[in-house]
């Protein structure tokens, strides 16, 4: 079981360029788990007591207003991880994120990771450098949209 | 009176001076743009290639480029799409069948369709950029010798600016190609993807060796792309993009359209990128 | 058309108002250079009395000054703000008219009605390499300007070797003159040794040489020959200005991100002046007219200018929206990009630009400041052809 896990997270896009001896330090702190469609992964405000990855399927993270209701801010699919509250105190998870679809994840229990990175730094610098290049591509990627580039502004 | 040699004397003809087209159909695509079919009154066929463009005649108002975005099914008319900005697009996208307007071209290029016979196409269209494409997709899918793929990834602002929904629809059902869209901002109910058009490219499987790209909406989200596509290991000579300036003439007298040394209107619209990538990003060029 | 013998005759003015007169005669419209509002201008001419005789100009970076001289000189002059692109390429042309019918069809028919022949006298060195230059833009590629092949075809071009330079000349620098090279009917040089000026005229073209034959003239001696010859090294003796054109247009694709750009743009006024006078110029826009019915319609063209904030407008706004980035294009595009685009340099060393620029930017002085700078922080030179 818990090897099967290993080659799951070793498989994982976000663990590819990993040292095998690495990826199975963290097994015991992972778990799958998967979400039907509308079932929420998380909601915003809550302790972000895991980290993400998808094997399959779509989420969407989401913030809600209360006159236009859920507003979708983001996307993420398979191969993709969720977000990096887990990480960053204090810990708390400042959107929902619910499964559009049958969603199929690995979570690794947040103390834990912590826990492992800590004890191993290089481990944390590997891990630090990859959820740093996934944040780097989301902002660019928001600020672009900021941009409203395919809207129609006549001047 | 001793002009050079370089002084020849043909000249095709609808270059300069606009023929008379009339419109056998136009429709609503989206709140703020038409599809117009219009064909010569002279009952002649026209021809075009899959990214060349249109300079489009409106009497007593002007005339701007706008893409051929499609052959109407019977061939005998192009289909062209134009969004509301301007004075002429506004006049243009209030036609209705049976109105006359003028036509010069079709100018420039077009996408090297030839170039992804027999390797995989990726497609990144943002916004009003599926229009100029969308010939050389449907130009793919129907040569059934073609070897690989047609991977189509399209961005939109909403779920209801998504372009050509009929088109990409049928592809993705038929299989001809694999479709993914995404928007800016969602709408209530999408249950799509909510993304820049390049988060929709990470995980997608295509030989990127080999593969061709062509690449068709705004300059920064080209740029984007393009980024995305030459870290997947997309030679950049493999990598087209379709440029827009001020494309007046369409001839390359007028002087306006250039980059560098290029003329957006004769040497492209279409260029691959190895050849344009130290003029994309000089300011003001 | 037959190659005439170089031999060379010698003229008068006289001569030369015979050559105006038959020219004339045969439904040329002969425009030449006169003196108007301060200045040496090309307007239509009936006889040598409407040459600048006695007149020079005095050039400066923008400066411009007409003064007597003491000898009877019809072309004692340099070159003034017009040059002869405002016949072949006229700053304002009907490209097409348009007339809808009441069920809305539409006919759409070309351009302009008919195309005068001129005969331009007094055309110099620098000139005719700008005539030769805008036969490359309007003539030389996939698309042609046919009225601008009209009006070239049918003009006859009765050339000046240089006997008068200014400061702002350059034509030395860019291989243009002072000497006429080629593409002329009749080559001019004008002799002052004596009270009367005399002319030594050679044909380049078989009707060029028809026209000679008929004004009778003799010969030129061998000492006129000579003294004609030495007209031209005298000129070009007597130019000062120079632009260094080695490797100018990799300079110049490496000097995109220079602070020179930001320092001539502290001083230029955008204001057109210099491609307008520029007699390789070649910008155009166009305009829509209708009648108040909306029934009938015309297409112009005008001159138009990299200069003015329009020029690069595209849905959502303006592409060259500072004069840095404005002048980057003209001056980049006149001495480098034009040779990508045409094999050849846009700039002819006439220095036009120079004297007419309200603020005295010199074109030379900015590619020499950016040649230094480039040279002086080496930067990897891609050539984006």
């Amino acid at each position: 079981m818990l090897r099967d896990l290993g080659a799951t997270l070793a498989s994982h896009p976000f663990f590819e360029q990993f040292e095998p001896q690495h990826v199975d330090f963290l097994v015991s702190c992972s778990a799958n788990r998967v979400f039907q469609t509308d079932e929420f992964l998380f909601r915003e405000g809550a302790t972000a007591d895991a980290f993400y990855l998808v094997r399959e399927g779509k989420v969407a993270i989401e913030t809600v207003s209360p006159s236009a209701g859920p507003l979708t801010l983001a996307t993420v699919g398979r191969g993709d991880v969720l977000g990096w509250s887990w990480i960053v105190p204090p810990f708390v998870h400042r959107s929902d994120c619910r499964a559009l679809e049958r969603t199929r994840t690995v979570a690794i229990d947040a103390a834990c990771l912590r826990d492992k990175l800590e004890s191993d730094h290089e481990l944390g610098y590997r891990v630090l450098t990859k959820v740093v290049e996934i944040m780097a591509r989301r902002i660019s990627s928001a600020r672009i949209q900021l941009l409203d580039l395919y809207g129609n502004e006549p001047d | 009176m001793n002009p050079t040699e370089a002084i020849a004397t043909t000249e095709a003809s609808g270059d300069t001076v606009p023929s008379p087209w009339v419109v056998r159909a136009a429709w609503r695509e989206l709140s703020d743009t038409t599809s117009l079919e219009i064909a010569p009154a002279d009952g002649s066929t026209p021809r075009f290639q899959p990214g060349q463009f249109s300079m489009l005649y409106m009497p007593g108002i002007g005339d701007i480029p706008v893409s051929v975005s499609a052959y109407s099914d019977d061939g005998k008319a192009l289909v062209h799409t134009v969004r509301e900005v301007g004075a002429v697009s506004a006049a243009l996208c209030a036609m209705k069948a049976g109105d006359w307007l003028g036509v010069r071209g079709p100018f420039g290029n077009g996408w090297p369709v030839d170039a992804a016979a027999d390797r995989d196409l990726i497609v990144i269209a943002g916004g009003l950029g599926l229009a100029p494409v969308r010939p050389a997709i449907q130009q793919a899918i129907d040569d059934s010798g073609r070897g690989g793929k047609t991977v189509v990834f399209y961005g939109s602002r909403s779920p209801s600016a998504l372009l050509f929904r009929d088109d990409l629809l049928q592809w993705a059902v038929s299989g001809v190609a694999e479709v993914r869209t995404t928007v800016d901002r969602a709408e209530p109910g999408w249950r799509g993807n909510v993304g820049l058009v390049t988060s929709i490219l990470d995980r997608a499987a295509f030989d990127a060796e080999s593969a061709v790209a062509f690449v068709c909406g705004p300059e920064v989200m080209m740029r984007f792309a393009v980024f995305d596509l030459l870290s997947r290991g997309l030679s950049a000579d493999r990598i087209f993009l379709s440029l827009e300036r001020n494309m007046h003439c369409g001839i390359g007298l007028c002087g306006h359209c250039q980059l560098g040394p290029k003329f957006i209107c004769t040497d492209g619209p279409v260029f691959p990128y190895s050849e344009i990538s130290d003029l994309l990003t000089v300011r003001g060029l | 058309m037959q190659e005439a013998t170089a031999s060379q005759v010698s003229l008068t003015a006289r001569h030369i108002d015979g050559l105006i007169e038959a020219l004339r005669e045969d439904g040329y419209t002969v425009v030449g250079p006169t003196v108007a509002d301060s200045a040496i201008v090309y307007d239509e001419i009936a006889s040598t009395a409407d040459l600048p005789e006695g007149w020079t100009d005095m050039q400066q970076p923008g400066k411009y000054r007409l003064s007597r001289r003491d000898d009877r000189a019809l072309f004692g002059y340099a070159v003034g703000p017009h040059s002869w692109k405002k016949y072949l390429f006229p700053s304002s042309l009907k490209l097409w008219s348009t007339e809808r019918a009441e069920d809305g069809a539409l006919k759409i028919e070309a351009g302009p009605e008919e195309v005068p022949k001129y005969a331009f006298i007094g055309v110099r060195g620098c000139e005719m390499a700008a005539i030769r230059v805008q036969d490359r833009v309007f003539a030389g590629g996939r698309h042609h300007d046919s009225d601008y092949m009209t009006r070239r075809e049918s003009a006859f071009i009765v050339a000046v070797n240089c006997g008068q330079a200014a400061e702002t000349c350059f034509c030395t620098s860019m291989g243009t003159g002072p000497a006429v090279e080629s593409g002329y009917d009749i080559a001019l040089t004008e002799l002052l040794d004596e009270a009367e000026p005399r002319y030594v005229a050679e044909a380049e073209t078989s009707i060029g040489a028809a026209y000679l034959q008929r004004l009778g003239a003799a010969d030129a001696t061998a000492q006129d020959a000579e003294a004609a010859q030495q007209v031209v090294e005298k000129t070009v003796a007597s130019i000062t200005k120079e632009l260094d054109t080695d490797g100018i247009k990799e300079m110049l694709y490496g000097s995109r991100e220079d602070n020179r750009w930001d320092d001539v743009a502290s001083r230029c006024l955008s204001c057109t002046n210099c491609t307008m006078v520029c007699p390789t110029c070649f910008c155009h826009s166009v305009t829509e007219t209708s009648d108040l019915q909306m029934s009938s319609f015309e297409h112009t063209r005008q001159w138009d200018s990299c200069f003015s904030m329009e020029f690069t407008y595209v849905a959502g706004g303006v592409v060259r929206d500072t004069t840095r980035s404005r002048y980057r294009q003209w001056l980049t595009h006149k001495l480098g990009s034009w040779i990508d685009q045409f094999g050849t340099s846009g700039c002819v060393g006439c220095g036009r630009c120079i004297a007419w620029c309200p603020v005295g930017i010199d074109i030379t002085e900015e590619a020499a400041a950016l040649r230094k700078s480039h040279e002086s922080s080496p930067k990897e030179v891609e050539d984006a052809t």
